[in-house]
C-alpha cells in the first residue's frame, strides 16, 4: 500500500494524526450534532470555480474522457464544411473553454456528421461547442 | 468447441470486425473464395491516417510473423489487382514520378521516392499559407511561391483539406492551373512537385490535367497527418467491398461468445460461422489501455513480441514501457488468436491487423505489409477449410 509504506518521521506521523482527528471530529458532528454539510463545497468554488474547477455530472465527466482521446491527427478538420479555425484542438484544451466558446462554429448543418463518423478514436465531435458554452458560460458566471 | 454445426453452420456467414485495411482485405479476399462474409465496423481506424509510404519489404516485425512473410507476395498481388481494378485507386500502391511512371514505395521514406525521379530543375510548389512539401527542405528544386488556395480561412487548413476540395468542386482545378501559370510565367521548369493536393479518388486524373494544362510532369510529395495518401486509402478500400458486394455495417461490437459462436452489438448476439478480429490497436479500441492494458471483445491474452530492432528498443526508451505498444494478440501460423495455454482459443477464431501488435511504437502500428498478409493468410485458412467441408 503506497499510502502507508515508507519510512515513519515524526512530521509524517503528526500528518496522519492531524487527518485522524479531522475525521473523527466530522463524523462526530454528523452523528450527534446532525451537521451533514459544513459548506466545504461552497468554500472550495468561490476559492476555484474562477480557474474552471466547477463540478461537473457524470454525464460530462464520460464526455471529457472521451474528448481526452483526441490524437490531433487533424480529420476532422480537414473534412468540415465550416469556416472554423483549428478547432478539434479545442477537445482536449479544457482550461481554455472561456476562450473557445466565441471561436466555435455557431452551428453544424443538422444532417452533417463527417467529422464525427471519420474520427480515429471516436470523439463525439459534435457535443463539443454544447459543452464548451455551457461550461464557458458557467465560469464566466 | 461450440461451433454451429451441420446445414446452419454452413449458412452463417464470416463476420470480420473491422473495416480498416486488415478487415478488408480479409472480407474481400472471403468474398473472393465464395465464403459468405460481413463486415461489422464503427469508423476507419489507424487506416485512415497512413502516411502513403507503404511499409512492405522485410523488416523487423516480419520475424515475429514468420507466417505473415510467407505469404506476403501472393497478398500483395491479390490487393493490388482488387484496387487497381476499380479505376479510382490507380497509382494508389506507388507514388507516380514526374514521368508519370509508378515508383514502387516499397519501405520508402515517402517523399525521397519520389524526389529521387526529378532532375535539379523542378519547381516546388509552396501553397500559401501552408508551405511546400518536404521535398524543398532537402534543398532539391526551386522553390515557387502559387497563390492558391484564394480561401485560406475554410481549405487552407491542411493539404489534405485542399485535396477534399479540389475533388468537391469542379471549377477548383482550373483555379489552380491558373495560379500554377502565374507563378511560373517567364521561369524554365523541367518539372513540378506538388504538396499532395490532387484529390481523394480521382488523383490520376487530375494530375494528367494539371500537367498537360502546364506542359510539364506533375508530381505529388508526400506531407504529415493529415494525411491525403490516407484518405486515399480509405476511399479506396471503401470502394473495393462496395464493389465486391461485401455486406457492411456500422456497429460497435461489444464482446465476442464462443459458445455459442457470434458476436455480441447491442442486445443482439450475432450467430458466426467464423469470427476475424481486424480490430486495430489502441487508436480504435482493438486494445485498451485504460483500466488495463487488454483485448476488450474476448479478453484474449497479449504477447509483447519485443521486434529485434535495436532502434525498436531506442524509442521505447523513457517514462513508457515499450512493450505496452509493441504487445498484441498471439497466433498461430493460421492466424487464429491463442489463449493462455499457447493453442488457439476456438478453431474459428482469428486475429489480423494491427492487433497482432508489433511494428512501429511510434503510430502503434503494425504497418501496411503486415495487415495485408495476415488478413490474406487467416481467410484463406477459413476458405480452405470451407471447401474441404471441414467440421468442428
Ligand atoms: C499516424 C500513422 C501513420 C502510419 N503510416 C504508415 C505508413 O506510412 N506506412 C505503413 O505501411 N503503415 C503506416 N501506418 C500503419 C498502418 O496504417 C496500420 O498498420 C494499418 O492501417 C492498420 O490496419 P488495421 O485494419 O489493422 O486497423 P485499423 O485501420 O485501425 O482498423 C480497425 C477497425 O476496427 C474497428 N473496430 C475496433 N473495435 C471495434 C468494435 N468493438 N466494434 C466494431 N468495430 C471495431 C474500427 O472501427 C476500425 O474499422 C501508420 C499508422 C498510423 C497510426
Ligand atoms: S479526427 Fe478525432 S482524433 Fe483526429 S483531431 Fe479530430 S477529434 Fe482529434
Ligand atoms: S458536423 Fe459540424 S463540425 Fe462536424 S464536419 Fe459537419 S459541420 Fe463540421
Amino acid at each position: 500500500m503506497g499510502v502507508l509504506s515508507g519510512p515513519w518521521t515524526w512530521k509524517r506521523f503528526r500528518s496522519f494524526a492531524y487527518l485522524a482527528i479531522a475525521f473523527n471530529r466530522r463524523q462526530a458532528r454528523r452523528l450527534f450534532l446532525g451537521r451533514k454539510d459544513d459548506g466545504g463545497v461552497e468554500r472550495f468554488l468561490e476559492n476555484f470555480a474562477a480557474e474552471g474547477m466547477a463540478p461537473l455530472s457524470a454525464g460530462e465527466t464520460e464526455l471529457i474522457f472521451s474528448l481526452s482521446k483526441c490524437t490531433y491527427c487533424g480529420i476532422c478538420e480537414a473534412v468540415c464544411p465550416l469556416p472554423v479555425d483549428r478547432w478539434p484542438a479545442f477537445s482536449r484544451a479544457l482550461e481554455h473553454a472561456r476562450f473557445a466558446a466565441e471561436d466555435l462554429p455557431p452551428s453544424c448543418p443538422p444532417e452533417c456528421r463527417q467529422c464525427e463518423t471519420l474520427c480515429p478514436t471516436g470523439v463525439p465531435l459534435r457535443e463539443i461547442p454544447a459543452f464548451v458554452r455551457r461550461s464557458g458560460a458557467a465560469r464566466r458566471a | 468447441m461450440g461451433a454451429p454445426t451441420g446445414e446452419q453452420a454452413v449458412t452463417l456467414p464470416v463476420l470480420v470486425i473491422g473495416a480498416g485495411l486488415a478487415g478488408t482485405v480479409a472480407a474481400a479476399r472471403l468474398q473472393a473464395r465464395g465464403v459468405p462474409v460481413r463486415v461489422l465496423a464503427d469508423r476507419p481506424g489507424a487506416t485512415l491516417l497512413h502516411g502513403g509510404g507503404w511499409q512492405l519489404g522485410p523488416d523487423a516485425l516480419r520475424e515475429s510473423h514468420p507466417a505473415a512473410e510467407a505469404a506476403l507476395d501472393d497478398a500483395l498481388d491479390f490487393v493490388r489487382i482488387g484496387l487497381e481494378s476499380l479505376a479510382l485507386t490507380e497509382g494508389l500502391f506507388d507514388l507516380p514520378d514526374v514521368e508519370g511512371a509508378r515508383r514502387a514505395c516499397e519501405l520508402a521514406p515517402a517523399t525521397h521516392a519520389v524526389v529521387d525521379g526529378f532532375g535539379k530543375g523542378h519547381a516546388v510548389a509552396d501553397l500559401s499559407p501552408l508551405g511546400h512539401p518536404f521535398a524543398a527542405m532537402q534543398g532539391r528544386g526551386t522553390v515557387v511561391t502559387v497563390e492558391w488556395p484564394p480561401y485560406p480561412d475554410v481549405f487552407g487548413r491542411s493539404f489534405a483539406a485542399m485535396a477534399h476540395r479540389l475533388e468537391a468542386d469542379p471549377t477548383e482545378p482550373a483555379r489552380l492551373i491558373e495560379a500554377l501559370k502565374r507563378a511560373l510565367k517567364g521561369t524554365r521548369h523541367d518539372a513540378l512537385l506538388l504538396p499532395p493536393v490532387l484529390g481523394i479518388s480521382r488523383t490520376e486524373a487530375l494530375r494528367r490535367q494539371v500537367a498537360a494544362a502546364l506542359g510539364i510532369p506533375v508530381g505529388e510529395a508526400l506531407d504529415a497527418l493529415p494525411s491525403t495518401p490516407g484518405f486515399r486509402l480509405h476511399a479506396a478500400l471503401t470502394a473495393w467491398l462496395n464493389a465486391a458486394r461485401v455486406p457492411m455495417q456500422t456497429a460497435r461490437v461489444a464482446s465476442i461468445s464462443l459458445d455459442p459462436l457470434g458476436v455480441q452489438v447491442g442486445d443482439l448476439l450475432v450467430p458466426a460461422r467464423a469470427i476475424v478480429l481486424a480490430t486495430g490497436r489502441y487508436l480504435t479500441g482493438g486494445l485498451t489501455m485504460h483500466p488495463a492494458v487488454r483485448e476488450p471483445l474476448a479478453d484474449l491474452p497479449l504477447t509483447p513480441s519485443v521486434p529485434t530492432n535495436p532502434l525498436w528498443h531506442a524509442r521505447t526508451d523513457g517514462p513508457y514501457d515499450g512493450r505496452v505498444f509493441e504487445t498484441g494478440v498471439g497466433h498461430d501460423p493460421g492466424f487464429r488468436a491463442l489463449g493462455l495455454d499457447g493453442r488457439p482459443v476456438h478453431p474459428h477464431v482469428y486475429a489480423v491487423g494491427d492487433l497482432l501488435g508489433g511494428g512501429d511504437t511510434l503510430t502503434q502500428a503494425s504497418a501496411s505489409g503486415m495487415c495485408i498478409a495476415s488478413a490474406w493468410v487467416a481467410a484463406t485458412t477459413i476458405a480452405d477449410g470451407f471447401a474441404t467441408g471441414e467440421k468442428t
